[in-house]
């Protein structure tokens, strides 16, 4: 069932590609790693618009164009099976993006470039080996890889307590990932270890079968099912993160680099929720069902639980961590909802918070550049910043803009995912509804207040120093900015790709309802 | 007529010359022509027992393979006291002690 | 004529494509800056006088619209479908408000090129008028909506640039604090009026107007199966919606932001409190109107602007800010609006929209003429304060005659536009009253604020103009007014359209202006606005984008009906006696509180003093506006929302993280301190180092044997090999 375009795997190997181009340039010539890594991801960035052109929005299953399947180890069914759909796209999409926007914004990095950029392609291969791979040993094997590139870009790279986070992150994610290991050997035996025993597509076909079986645990028969589903999701949930896993987080985001918050907060936040849409719920549609309730509550937590943690932040990215919290906890409501608002509104939640949380992110970095503290008010109470409107005109503008796309300003891409979410919701969930809304508004005020302690007023001495942002600066600022405005207004594009594999999804859970 | 024995005598002396040299010099230089030496006198021994008892070429093949890889460790040998003379500045033995633990 | 894209959609584009263009010049080429965007709003005008000339003079029947609809985006795919859809929405309430928001906001575009010109010479850049024209053309965008979802768009668009616009003097904490009060307060009313949306959308299917009305005349909105946490469909969407108004039209309880909206720049504030902001909110309590009808909620409706209408007024009464007084009486009369919409006096309220918006324009424009005259030489700030003004009329005679015509139109004196729509509100409050008591009390509060209206703006005028001058020095430095095209041209248009001919139709409310209409001497006003009929949409097909129009256009125009329904001879002459009597008290009462005034302030026979003292306590609640702000933001923020912040926020890392997730380090700790002693003693100790112990023996013998000396190796082989060869 191998398709005719390579581009997949073009896609996949061409950060290894940089990587292994990285290692041949000298140690002393970091500024041609930039320009390789810069290269290497205008490529990859242009073979994903490619596929873009010719992705086929009429088809809501697998694009068989791109599908790419061969052998890989034999003896257990394992393939090498990569494929793209109307899901996992706007994710593709979005990696690109932002990886070629980091290694422009991680321009200043002077220590140990070479392995700096060299991780950085790593990592983005890994991504995309997670989107892409249809074959649940391999998904496995990519999830794992990215942990080690992120262990180290947040371990060497990072702030004061770079290795605190970076052990929490890893050690939180190896825990998630090992729940999904047993997942993933149990439905290896409960197919009888066959042909396509580890193909994603091919669980889905059994789904029926895993409802009725029993398995022992401890000595209690416990339904199949429901156990590893719920293995699954907290190995989904960890990584989204979800309520009460998401405490690695605002750790991992404070410690590290501004390149790889922005990845963190973009990307591998929605593997979780990509995990949730690509595994967990079409092999175990009945236990989603069963479980949604609990999974709309949970949202709901993160909704409000997130904003409010937000609003009592003093260090202006750990705010933002926890509006990441507060934002997917809008994506876990919607995919509760299991209704096509609902859902379509979750993955353009995906998508969209990948961009306005990496405008935010690097808008932060870009300020911590220049003053190397990130305080809204210090711990002896002092102001951090303040008059940052008047010492930083440009600046403030793309703030303001990523601020509100954050709050889901209409006009901004935000809403509409929003309102495609709390349509869904409202249907099933109305009382769920009337709170997350409340979600909304503290969402406003926590981004307002940070604005306004940080930006109005007089100029504080020490920020008359700071500079306007730059022509590189603004340069990759510019693409998000046009993203979040023009899928604000004419949000068809994205919805185009995904609605045919999200409505199937749909389609699907309605059976077992 | 010239006897085995007497192309054995020979190379003994030449081997216990070899082994005088390796052992008592200091000189790295030195010691490397004893090694010539105990090679040459086993090339000696090989063509002399060849040449009296079975009357073959084996043993003068093995001389001419003896010369050869006696050239051969005579430029690595070299190559690293060159090497070691450039670190150490110097080429006596007993400065390269660095294997000791 | 032919509706489509090119002849509707511009009145939105011009100033949105200015608004798109200004983002990239206003920061160097201000002056083009500005040009665009007076430009685009006039043009934007002029389009909309085109389809004011086609509704309103046009043969069409009152009741005529016209919709047409996109499809925004949808999600269809894999047999299932949802579409969303925008459109525009046209009749004459539309038709009406279009010419009106765009005409003042031309006006205020031009005025804003002369109140902020020092501002943009001082080094700022035009964005001022960036924000201004997105926000009128999000106005207009409001206006033109044919479905509550891009109500809501443009809705909040526009609480963004009022956010902006506010916090325009950005170097100032107080404009930090006055705009996060704006948008977050406004947010409040917005999140419900989403949730109204999403309850509509999800039981109807749609959420456009049309749709809307039809499904209340099927009864979808009051079928019991669609009931919501116990109440009806309607009540729970409707009051949901009307949320939205409270929060957009500075309603009480939530109308603690539109004072401090004053930080903004004056134009800003005549753009928000007259023409755009505070009057989507009413806009849109009139497009619910069916909905808050079938629900039952309109006295609650009444009593919420019976209440502001009458406490904003008591607060406006204390007030010695200039702008501030202003701002309370737009709160004031966006009360009036509402208790007309509670009283359903439907095109009253929309007239007095309109009215409103023209004569508070008028004022606040006025208002900046008189601030930017009024610079202190000591602060290098304009002066609003009452207190140091004083005797300017002979300085500014064009502000003092257009003011003093404002204040006589929101005073409510005959002849003036606001008495003809405030007098129809308060006539049909005082019907509606006597029919149901619950409506009592809503009209004695509407009738009591027309009191203090008509009083504390004459206050604010005899103090401002008449009199001498209190603060010598400032006056001194007033410079004379000179007729300018862009100070004075604004208002002098603007005072023209107070006059209550022009809404009227006569000088007693007859025959000026012909409508064609069977009868042909009704008030245009009250002929071409009327009460959407709900049965009359439920046969509606809509119409695509570009779709020539095709349907017969009626000439029938209905009448306003001073018989509210009645049929009965003797009700409808008592309903007429009502009115008359409303009318008259009405008068009285405009005159009763102008008379006040000037006693106070004029003769000063009465003192002001006197009533501050003997009743203290009251004027303190005054002055701190009844203390809600203190309730909002010590109380609900400063005690409720932040400290439960800080103790959530404690609990995540100061204890959940800290102790639960970090604990399994604990955990974790005791297991490898037993599996280390373990180890230590047993496996690497005993075990593992016994061995080793026994190698370190040899290890030394052999040590001294490897001295790293090459030539003692020789020796070594040698002795070993002879020894090898001995033992042979």
């Amino acid at each position: 069932m191998s398709g005719t375009s390579n581009l997949l795997n073009w896609i996949l190997w061409m950060p290894i590609l940089g990587v292994l181009g990285i290692l041949v340039i000298p140690k002393a010539k970091a500024g041609v790693v930039r320009l390789w890594s810069l290269a290497n991801t205008f490529i990859t960035l242009g073979l994903t618009v490619k596929l873009w052109m010719g992705f086929d929005n009429a088809l809501s299953g697998m694009q068989d164009a791109f599908t790419i399947k061969m052998p890989w180890i034999k003896q257990f069914h394992i393939n090498y099976h990569l494929a793209v759909d109307g899901i996992s796209m706007p994710m593709i999409i979005l990696t690109s993006l932002l990886f070629f926007l980091c290694v422009l914004c991680s321009w200043k990095i002077s220590k140990q470039v070479r392995g700096y950029y060299a991780l950085l392609l790593f990592l983005q291969s890994a991504v995309y080996g997670v989107f892409l791979s249809m074959d649940f040993f391999l998904f496995y094997v990519y999830w794992e890889v990215m942990l080690i590139p992120m262990f180290f870009l947040i371990g060497i790279w990072g702030g004061e307590n770079r290795e605190y986070a970076a052990v929490k992150f890893f050690l939180y994610t190896f825990f998630g990932s090992i729940l999904m290991l047993v997942g993933m050997i149990a439905l290896y035996h409960a197919t009888g270890g066959e042909a396509d025993s580890f193909s994603l597509l091919a669980l889905r076909e059994h789904a029926d079968k895993f409802i009725g079986m029993n398995v022992s645990l401890f000595g209690f028969d416990v339904p199949f099912d429901k156990l590893f589903f719920v293995f699954m999701f907290i190995g989904f949930a960890i990584k989204v993160p979800v309520f009460p896993f998401h405490t690695w987080l605002p750790h991992a985001h404070v410690q590290a680099p501004t390149a790889i918050s922005v990845i963190l907060a973009g990307v591998l936040l929605k593997m979780g929720t990509y995990g949730f849409l690509r595994i967990a719920f079409p092999i175990f549609p009945g236990a989603t069902v069963y479980f949604s309730e609990c999974i709309a509550v949970l949202g709901l937590i993160n909704i409000i639980y997130g904003a409010f943690c937000a609003m009592a932040q003093t260090d202006v990215k750990k705010l933002i961590a926890y509006s990441s919290v507060s934002h997917m906890g809008f994506v876990m409501l919607g995919m509760a909802a299991m209704t096509s608002q609902g859902l379509n509104g979750a993955v353009l939640q995906m998508f969209n918070h990948g961009t306005s949380t990496a405008m935010m992110f690097l808008l932060i970095g870009i300020l911590y550049e220049r003053s190397h503290h990130r305080w809204i008010v210090r711990p002896d109470g002092s102001k951090g910043f303040g008059g940052l409107y008047t010492q930083l005109p440009v600046y403030s503008i793309v703030f303001i803009i990523a601020m509100f796309a954050s709050m889901g300003l209409p006009g901004l891409s935000g809403f509409i995912s929003e309102a495609l979410i709390f349509l869904g919701i409202y249907s099933k969930y109305t009382t769920m509804t009337v709170i997350a809304l409340l979600g909304l508004l503290i969402g406003a005020a926590y981004l307002l207040w940070m604005f306004k302690r940080m930006f109005f007023g007089e100029v504080v001495e020490e920020c008359k120093s700071y500079e306007d942002m730059n022509a590189r600066e603004i340069f990759y600022m510019t693409p998000l900015c046009v993203a979040v405005i023009v899928f604000g207004i004419w949000p068809s594009p994205i919805l185009n790709i995904m609605k045919g594999s999200v409505n199937s999804l749909v389609v699907l859970l309605a059976k077992y309802q | 007529m010239v006897s085995l024995p007497s192309f054995l005598f020979v190379s003994f002396i030449l081997f216990l010359a070899g082994i005088v040299v390796m052992i008592a010099r200091k000189n790295v230089i030195a010691i490397l022509l004893g090694i010539e030496l105990i090679l040459n006198a086993a090339a000696l021994n090989f063509v002399a027992y060849t040449r009296f008892i079975n009357n073959n070429l084996e043993g003068h093949i093995i001389a001419l393979f003896i010369i050869v890889i006696a050239a051969a460790e005579a430029a690595v040998g070299l190559a690293i006291v060159i090497r070691f003379y450039q670190i150490r500045e110097s080429i006596h033995i007993d400065d390269a002690t660095q294997l000791q633990s | 004529m032919d509706y489509t894209i090119s002849t509707i959609a511009w009145i939105v584009l011009f100033p949105f494509f200015a608004f798109v263009i200004n983002a990239f010049l206003a920061r160097k080429a201000t002056k083009i800056a500005v040009i665009i965007s007076c430009g685009a709003i006039a043009l934007s005008s002029v389009w909309a006088l085109r389809i004011f000339k086609d509704f309103i003079f046009g043969n069409y029947a009152s009741d005529f619209y016209i919709r047409k609809v996109f499809t925004w985006f949808d999600l269809n795919g894999a047999g299932l479908s949802f579409n969303v859809n925008m459109g525009i929405y046209i009749d004459n309430m539309t038709a009406i408000m279009l010419l009106m928001v765009t005409v003042v906001a031309t006006l205020i575009h031009i005025f804003s090129t002369y109140y902020m010109k020092d501002d943009m010479n001082y080094g700022r850049d035009g964005r001022f008028f960036v924000y201004m024209s997105l926000f009128t053309s999000a106005m207009l965008g409001l206006v033109l909506s044919d479905n509550l979802l891009s109500v809501f768009i443009f809705w909040e668009l526009m609480g963004f640039c009022s956010y902006s616009l506010i916090g325009h003097y950005y170097e100032k904490d107080g404009a930090g604090n006055a705009n996060i009060k704006a948008f977050m307060t406004t947010r409040v009313g917005d999140v419900f009026f989403l949730l109204g949306i999403l309850a509509i959308w999800t039981n109807i299917g749609s959420v456009g107007f049309v749709e809307m009305y039809a499904a209340i005349a099927d009864g979808v909105f009051t079928d019991p199966a669609n009931n919501v946490f116990g109440i009806s469909l309607a009540a729970f969407a409707g009051m949901s919606i009307f949320m939205g108004t409270i929060g957009k039209s500075a309603q009480f309880p939530l109308q603690v932001w539109l004072p401090d909206a004053m930080y903004g720049p004056t134009p800003c504030s005549a753009l928000i409190h007259a023409a755009t902001m505070v009057a989507a909110g009413v806009y849109l309590s009139l497009r619910i109107f069916p909905l808050l009808d079938v629900a039952g909620l309109t006295p609650l409706v009444a009593w919420i602007g019976g209440i502001t209408a009458f406490g904003a007024a008591t607060i406006a009464l204390v007030q010695t800010d200039f702008k501030a007084v202003l701002a309370y009486s737009t709160i004031s009369q966006l009360g009036y609006m509402v208790l007309g919409v509670g009283v359903g006096s439907y095109n009253a309220a929309f007239m007095h929209l309109i009215t409103h918006a023209i004569f508070k324009a008028c004022l606040f424009l006025s208002a900046g003429s008189v601030i930017h005259s009024l610079h202190d030489h000591h602060t290098h700030e304009h002066v609003q304060e009452m207190p140091r003004m004083g005797g300017l009329r002979h300085k500014m005679k064009f502000t003092w005659f257009a003011m003093w015509c404002c204040t006589l139109a929101i005073a409510g004196i005959p002849f003036f536009s606001g008495f003809v729509s405030k007098d129809r509100i308060l006539g049909d409050a005082l019907i509606q009253a006597l029919h149901n008591k619950v409506y009592i009390v809503p009209a004695i509060l509407g009738f009591a604020g027309a009191l203090l209206t008509a009083f504390y703006m004459c206050r604010m005028m005899f103090l401002t103009f008449h009199g001498e001058p209190r603060d010598k020095e400032l006056y001194e430095h007033i410079p004379e007014e000179k007729f300018s095209w862009n100070r004075n041209l604004p208002l002098l248009i603007l005072a023209v359209f107070t006059l209550g001919v022009w809404f009227s139709g006569s000088l007693t409310g007859q025959k000026l202006v012909k409508v064609a209409s069977p009868e042909g001497k009704l008030e245009w006003f009250s002929t071409l606005v009327v009460k959407p009929d709900v049965n009359k949409f439920k046969t509606y097909t809509s119409e695509k984008w570009g779709n020539t129009d095709t349907r017969v256009k009626g000439i029938e125009k209905s009448h306003y009906d001073p018989k509210h329904g009645m049929t009965n001879e003797e009700e409808i002459h008592h309903v007429h006696q009502v009115h008359v009597i409303g009318a008259i008290a009405s008068i009285f009462i405009a005159f009763a509180g102008v008379f006040i005034a000037y006693m106070m302030y004029i003769r000063k026979s009465w003192n002001p003093g006197w009533w501050v003292s003997t009743f203290s306590g009251w004027y303190r609640a005054l002055q701190n506006k009844y203390y809600m702000d203190d309730l909002y933001i010590k109380g609900v923020i400063q005690k409720g929302l932040l400290p439960l912040n800080r103790f959530l926020a404690w609990i995540d890392m100061g204890l959940y993280d800290r102790y639960i997730v970090d604990g399994w380090a604990g955990v974790s700790k005791v297991f490898y301190t037993f599996s280390k002693w373990f180890d230590d003693l047993w496996v690497d100790t005993v075990m593992v180092d016994g061995t080793g112990a026994s190698v370190r023996l040899f290890n030394v013998v052999l040590r001294t044997l490897q001295s790293g000396k090459i030539q003692f190796y020789f020796i070594m082989i040698i002795v070993v090999l002879a020894g090898y060869i001995l033992a042979l």
